[in-house]
């Protein structure tokens, strides 16, 4: 039933088959490449050619393939995303759940916090923090996911306090279940759809924001072939050598494109109340 | 009564609408558009990087002057000048006819005023002086004689003098708050008596500064008969752009970074040029003397031996550098004419690399090397010394970071990184300004000497250097210790570099200098 | 009302003091120290311990806090370490580039974002809703840098269209200021040939800014107008036989746009991230690239002013759209 509606939503199923392609790509990408050489070292004599049907995408300013620097370039991009998206929620739900539950001090000021957080853009803050922290694609992940938890906070910090109120709790609560019991065996299953959805568009969104820091030239390290740092690195070659930025940027594209038609469907799905097109 | 004002001041924004529109119209004046970057502050005694000296050269004056390339120390408010015979006490004459752009005479008091200010802000171009220089020991015996006296024989001072632009101390002490000399005043204005004068009212920090020409500059005009009016300053942070804007004519030049790869694109323009001029500016990678595997000589020649030199200036810079193979810029004196250096040799790397490994360098471990992100080219530089040792089995991790965070983990050997990129330009144009403070122990904990070398007999010398008096004694010891530091590999000497701006052709007379990379714009006119 | 918006105002202090401990945490715990840069080329290490000392960098870290704090509530947010100049001022001087940019692209965004949306729901399940719908879907997954850079290389660097950089042609004086918004100015100051150039300088700038705001304007509009569209009153009016264009325009579309408007307040937040970035390309002279410019030299002064500038803007924006909000819907005082 579910998979039926779900193959019925065309943009849905084409994020489905985009993510599930860019996974394939992730882990089998050493095969699409004719091997690290490609992807590392430079040849300064075949620097900057432009399209071919030997270098599909052009070379780089080192002489190294364009082509196998994005297809390699998206295991890191995948892991930044789902990284991200992962210790946020790993920080940002049990917040959410306990402030969402118990009505105490503590409740109270943990939103605070999170007002503070959302306070200042998320850009503006994991810039200053990547800016401390020593530099690499580690940094600007951490970096990230300590401006996004307060994201997945509020998420559940909603939905729980709009569940607490259901019949449900009350009974569960009449019955002398403990807090912790009902947090966790019954309020969390109830906000998981609002979780996943939050989630499946959040990689999208750790994924772009992990780029423009990368192309602030604090995210990912050289020689790594992040797609953000690619593109950084092109401007100076601009206009000539156009391949430079196109081809890692359209990589970004269609990645998130991929998690944003998904989280759009499963929405649809895990939660009817809302309409499709929101 | 309110109605009158409401009219008065519609009328004012009326004058000066049309004043406006006029002044847009007034095309085809005797005007330039440079696309310099400029310094964030306008008090020149607060910095001396590059930006800081284009506008430095421009607007202030001091007691001498660099010409030339190579650059010549000359005369410029001082006349002449005397040393004692202990070689601590210098004396200056000063020009008579010098005004400021108020229209007050610069005198001696102006002149002590200044060196006082700068050594009590501490900052920036006060470092080549704090050392030996005390604000006491500066005296005016009479309105044209200034007298320094140092506490120690320090043979470099002559070539620091320029980096002291001289301020107005009436103007400034009218602008003073409290006891801050004038500065939060200066940082937005100007008080000097350059052949240029800044337009305080069009200035916009970062963005745009407009400069007039000072008629009564004391230089006169006469080896210029046709100056230029005004120079409007439009820096752009990133270079494709300006070459963009250099294409189109709107800017007149760019600024002196313009990257080997553009240099073509410029050319094949009919209206452009590119002026290329060897400055003094290398290129190096420092290693971290004290940590392992650095702290082993083997291991740092592997290093130097695996460096593609030629490759990299030929296919990367198109040639635009010149192989400087030791710790001086190889257009200076003191640079030892026949140092050999070291070339890019794999199988003497790889003979360097076993030793090393055989004494127990622990050379598999990562290496870090940092790689300043305000220029593309230092992580270029370390991408060629990483694609190269790879092959070595070397593992070289590149991690940029900006210039003032790395420069700030340079106080202990601990806390300084493995290697790291950079450049060392021309502050001031003698030997003691490369070698003696990146190799001397007593610098140790600046980021210049941040390769923690250590050489007992090396810091010796360059005592000796730096007290010396005679240039021909000075130059046989920098040769001396430049072959020392080279034979222990203490760094990586990359290269001189070639400073390239595009300019249009319009601009006649420009002449390079290594400081302020030929921005000095009262040589310079328009024509077809 | 105005207790409302009072409180609402009130709540913002705490914001506002949290926020300057969690900014002061994170520069206190940066590893980079201005002063060997203040100190100079040729500075030894007494000159660098001293620059710091003056600075009162060698204090502790409660004390810097404290004495900044008293400062700052005075409405002294200090002065940059490397210029000298207040920061307010610069500041200032910056901000109305900013706020122009903000201003044309958060129209482009609503006069865009309300036609697509628009053409979506009227057209439902049409071709055009499929186009008009992947654009937005597309305006979201696009990285802001990419698209600037993109837009820079075809339409001004390879077309010319358009300039790449800056606010006005570099040979030109700024218009007299008035506003600081160099569009308004040349019309106020009848300077025609300054206002083109101006409209020229912003429109790429603002197009790439709006783009992502575009494309959520785009999908509140369309579904809340869908959502009106079901509504009785409409199938009731076009049961009496009103044509159904003189009903979307009246009634439906106000009441949708509404919804969307209030979505305008939210985007902010994104408009001044992209601000960062597209200020940065297109050589833009506002704050957002002021505030990089800050963070790659850690003055820290800056910093922390342009973050509670950024902070404080923030909060009023969402006030302002609360305040809105509440205006329309009682329900929510």
């Amino acid at each position: 039933m579910v998979v039926k509606k779900f193959s019925r939503d065309l943009p849905a199923t084409f994020g489905l088959i985009v993510v599930m392609s860019i996974l394939t790509v992730a882990v089998f990408g050493w095969w699409l490449v004719s091997g690290p050489s490609d992807v590392y070292d430079s040849n300064l004599l075949a620097r900057l050619s432009p399209p071919s049907a030997q270098n599909p995408f052009g070379t780089d300013d080192l002489g190294r393939d364009v082509y196998s620097r994005v297809i390699i370039g998206a295991r890191s991009a995948l892991l930044v995303g789902v990284g991200v998206v992962a210790a946020s929620m790993l920080i940002g739900v049990p917040i959410g759940l306990y402030a969402g539950y118990t009505r105490t001090i503590g409740s109270e000021v943990v939103m605070r916090i999170t007002d503070i957080f959302l306070a200042v853009p998320q850009l503006v803050l994991a810039l200053a923090i990547a800016q401390i922290l020593s530099r690499g694609l580690e940094s600007a992940m951490l970096a990230l996911a300590l401006t996004y938890w307060p994201a997945f906070a509020r998420t559940v910090y909603g939905e729980v306090r709009h569940q607490k109120t259901s019949l449900y709790v009350e009974a569960l609560e009449g019955l002398g279940a403990s807090p912790f019991r009902i947090a966790v065996l019954h309020l969390l299953p109830n906000v998981a759809p609002a979780i996943i959805i939050r989630a499946t568009i959040g990689v999208g969104f750790a994924i772009l924001t992990a780029a423009t820091l990368g192309f602030l030239g604090i995210g990912a390290t050289p020689p790594s072939p992040d797609w953000g740092l690619a593109i950084a690195e092109s401007r100076q070659f601009l206009p000539e050598s156009w391949w430079l930025a196109l081809f890692p940027g359209l990589a970004i594209f269609i990645t998130v494109l991929g998690f944003n038609l998904l989280g759009d469907g499963l929405r649809d799905i895990l939660d009817p109340k809302l309409r499709r097109s929101r | 009564m309110k109605h009158v004002g409401v009219y008065r001041s519609l009328a004012l924004a009326l004058a000066i609408a049309v004043s406006s529109v006029q002044f847009a119209n007034a095309e085809q004046k005797n005007e330039m558009v440079w696309g310099e970057l400029l310094p964030e502050t306008l008090d020149p005694h607060l910095a001396s990087h590059s930006q800081m000296q284009f506008y430095m050269l421009n607007t202030y004056d001091g007691l001498y002057r660099y010409e030339g390339n190579p650059p010549q120390v000359v005369p410029w408010l001082a006349t002449a000048h005397e040393v004692s015979q202990d070689g601590k006490t210098w004396t200056f004459k000063l020009r008579k006819d010098v005004q400021f752009h108020d229209g007050t005479v610069l005198d001696s008091s102006d002149v002590v005023y200044s060196f006082r200010r700068l050594l009590a802000m501490g900052r920036g171009p006060a470092s080549a002086f704090s050392s030996y220089l005390k604000p006491e020991n500066i005296s005016a015996p009479d309105n044209e004689t200034v007298r320094f006296v140092l506490n120690e024989r320090y043979a470099p001072f002559l070539s620091a003098l320029p980096l002291v632009s001289i301020v107005n101390e009436g103007l400034l002490s009218s602008h003073q708050v409290g006891n801050d000399w004038g500065a939060a005043w200066l940082s937005s204005n100007e008080a000097g008596s350059g052949a240029y004068a800044l337009d305080t009212k069009t200035y916009r920090p970062l963005e745009a500064m407009d400069v007039h020409r000072f008629a009564e500059h004391f230089h006169g005009w006469s080896d210029n008969p046709r100056p230029i009016e005004t120079v409007r300053v439009r820096p752009s942070k990133e270079t494709s752009t300006s070459v963009l804007v250099l294409l189109k004519g709107a800017i007149d030049a760019t600024d002196s970074f313009l990257p080997p790869d553009q240099v073509k694109r410029v050319e094949a323009d009919e209206g452009l040029r590119v002026s290329k001029d060897e400055s003094m500016r290398i290129l190096v990678i420092r290693m971290n003397n004290k940590k392992p595997p650095f702290d082993n000589v083997n291991f740092r020649k592997c290093l130097s031996y695996a460096f593609n030199y030629d490759g990299y200036i030929a296919a990367i810079l198109q040639g635009y550098a010149v192989r400087n193979p030791g710790p001086i810029p190889q257009n200076l004196w003191g640079a030892p004419k026949d140092l050999e250096g070291y070339t890019f040799d794999m199988s003497k790397a790889k003979e360097f690399c076993d030793r090393a490994k055989a004494e127990g360098a622990p050379i598999d471990r990562k290496l870090k090397l940092f790689a300043p992100s305000e220029h593309v080219q230092m992580a270029q530089t370390g991408q060629v010394l990483q694609a190269e040792t790879r092959k070595l089995g070397l593992d070289i991790e590149i991690i940029p970071a900006t210039f003032p965070s790395l420069a700030g983990s340079m106080g202990t050997p601990e806390s300084t990184p493995d290697m790291w990129v950079h450049w060392v330009s021309t502050y001031f144009a003698d030997p003691e300004n490369w070698i003696g403070q990146m190799y001397d122990s007593r610098y140790h904990g600046t980021w210049k000497a941040s390769s923690w070398y250590e050489n007992a007999q090396v810091d010796e010398i360059l005592g000796k250097a730096r007290s010396a008096l005679s240039q021909e004694d000075r130059r046989s010891l920098y040769e001396e210790a430049s072959r020392i530091i080279v034979k222990d590999a203490a760094d990586i000497w990359v290269y001189n570099t070639i400073q390239l701006r595009g300019i249009n052709k319009r601009v006649n007379n420009f002449h390079f200098t290594p400081v302020g990379a030929g921005g000095e714009l009262r040589w310079m006119s328009l024509g077809q | 009302m105005l207790e409302f918006i009072c409180r609402r105002i009130l709540s913002l202090f705490p914001v506002i003091l949290g926020l300057l401990v969690l900014t002061y945490a994170l520069l206190y715990l940066a590893p980079s120290d201005p002063a060997t840069i203040l100190a100079g080329e040729n500075a030894s290490v007494e000159d660098i311990q001293a620059v710091r000392k003056e600075y009162g960098l060698d204090r502790p870290v409660y004390v810097q806090f404290g004495m900044y704090l008293k400062q700052v509530s005075v409405g002294n947010l200090g002065v940059s370490m490397y210029s000298n100049r207040p920061v307010l001022e610069d500041i200032a001087q910056r901000l109305p580039a900013t706020i122009e940019l903000a201003l044309v692209s958060l129209v482009l965004m609503a006069i865009g974002g309300i036609t697509l949306g628009t053409m979506g729901a009227v057209w439902h399940n049409s071709p055009i809703d499929h186009v008009t719908r992947m654009i937005s879907v597309a305006g979201l997954a696009i990285a802001t840098f990419w698209l600037a850079i993109m837009l820079q290389l075809v339409f001004a660097m390879v077309l010319g269209w358009f300039p790449v950089r800056g606010r006005i042609p570099p040979e030109m004086v700024p218009p007299v200021q008035i506003t600081g918004l160099y569009l308004l100015d040349s019309i106020l100051t009848l300077n025609f040939s300054a206002f083109r150039d101006a409209v020229r300088h912003i429109t790429l700038p603002a197009i790439t800014l709006a783009f992502g705001g575009l494309a959520t304007v785009a999908r509140f509009t369309r579904s809340s107008m869908l959502e009106n569209l079901t509504k009785e009153y409409v199938s009731y009016q076009h049961a009496t036989g009103v044509p159904f264009r003189r009903i979307i325009v009246p009634y439906v579309l106000r009441n949708s746009v509404i919804t969307a408007v209030t979505q305008l307040g939210l985007l902010f937040g994104s408009l001044i991230s992209g601000a960062v970035v597209v200020e940065m390309i297109f050589d833009w002279p506002g704050i957002g690239s002021y505030l990089v410019n800050a963070i790659f030299t850690s003055d820290y002064k800056v910093i922390l002013a342009v973050t509670i500038v950024v902070g404080v803007i923030y909060a009023l924006v969402n006030i302002i759209v609360d305040v809105i909000h509440a205006m329309i819907d009682p329900r929510l005082r």
